[in-house]
């Protein structure tokens, strides 16, 4: 029987890596860097789960340098966020799925989610001020979590990561026109918040 | 007076909200996406390693099996046992089943690359 499954490896072994390789490793940290928080913060807001926030983040890296790496540098800023919001769609539909499950057997949706827990801590406010600007911070991030994701996704990419237009259009898979009404929807959603 | 908040306030204001969450992320919380980070890293040794594999595997695969087709069509008395074809061929048959599982699963980027070399606005969403 012929054996085909021992191929030899297509990549050199580490000491024989190309200085393009080294460039690329290096600019590919230093965009990763630059991303990986808010990519987090994103992710967590959206299922509301530190550590599975994590792991969609790990693997929108990996997924990014294992397929994209050798595309241009300015391309990877689109990519990264077509990958994640992607991976956090799909932990989105595995929620629906085990939900739907539970609600099988009487258990609804166990969602423990406090956005005043999870707000963050200012530094340097009085008592008072540091109250007002958790609440604030939290009403506004549960108005964001509580966004239709298409909605969500736009608002984020958008305000928090400052993607244009054209980009942020690259990242959500839409046209421009798309965008530009998610954006709006967030926008008029997020008001309405903010105004009760 | 139900006061009216602007688009700019709105954004200014869950900009804020959202950096401070970033600023707030504790040590722990660092550590991983460093090592989420690294473990990305090195795939840079390796990239595109599972594209790159179908390929030579679909080619090696072709190959055996046009071995196998010519052990079976060989016209001598030394018959190579019915089972063992039988399980080899069963074998590529598996095999070439997880590689159009694999390309199935890089067809949705494969269209993102291609929307990606498209004019901005052309492309909709997919899926």
């Amino acid at each position: 029987m012929i054996a085909v499954t021992e191929i030899a490896p297509l990549v050199p072994a580490k000491s024989q890596r190309t200085p393009v390789a080294d460039v690329v490793e290096r600019d590919m940290n230093r965009f990763l860097a630059s991303v990986e928080r808010r990519a987090l913060s994103m992710a967590e807001i959206s299922v509301r789960d530190r550590e599975e926030a994590l792991d969609i983040v790990q693997d929108t890296m990996i997924r990014l340098v294992r397929s994209y790496g050798d595309r241009p540098a300015e391309d990877w800023a689109p990519l990264f966020f077509r990958i994640l919001t992607n991976r956090i769609r799909d932990t989105h539909r595995r929620h629906k799925v085990r939900n739907r499950v539970m609600s099988w057997f009487g258990r609804g949706d166990e969602d423990d989610y406090d956005p005043i827990a999870s707000a963050p801590d200012p530094d340097g406010a009085s008592p008072r001020e540091e109250l007002e600007a958790e609440e604030s911070h939290a009403a506004l991030l549960a108005g964001v979590a509580a966004l239709p994701a298409r909605q969500r996704e736009a608002f984020m990419l958008r305000s928090l990561e400052g993607l244009d237009v054209a980009t942020t259009a690259k990242a959500m898979g839409c046209s421009a026109g798309s965008v530009k009404t998610h954006y709006s929807r967030a926008l008029h959603a997020l008001r309405a918040c903010l105004e009760e | 007076m139900k006061k009216h908040t602007t688009d700019e306030e709105i954004v200014a204001r869950a900009s804020a909200a959202l950096k401070a969450k970033t600023d707030s992320l504790d040590a722990a919380t660092l550590s991983k996406l460093n090592q989420a980070r690294q473990r990305a890293l090195a795939e840079v040794e390796n990239p595109k390693s599972a594209g790159r594999y179908w390929l030579p595997a679909a080619g090696a695969t072709a190959c055996a099996v046009l071995a196998v087709a010519l052990l079976v069509n060989r016209p001598d008395t030394d018959t190579p046992d019915a089972t063992i074809v039988a399980s080899t061929v069963d074998d590529f048959e598996i095999l070439m089943a997880e590689e159009s599982i694999d390309m199935l699963k890089d067809l949705e980027f494969f269209e993102l690359m291609e929307m990606l070399e498209q004019t901005p606005g052309e492309a909709e969403t997919i899926g």
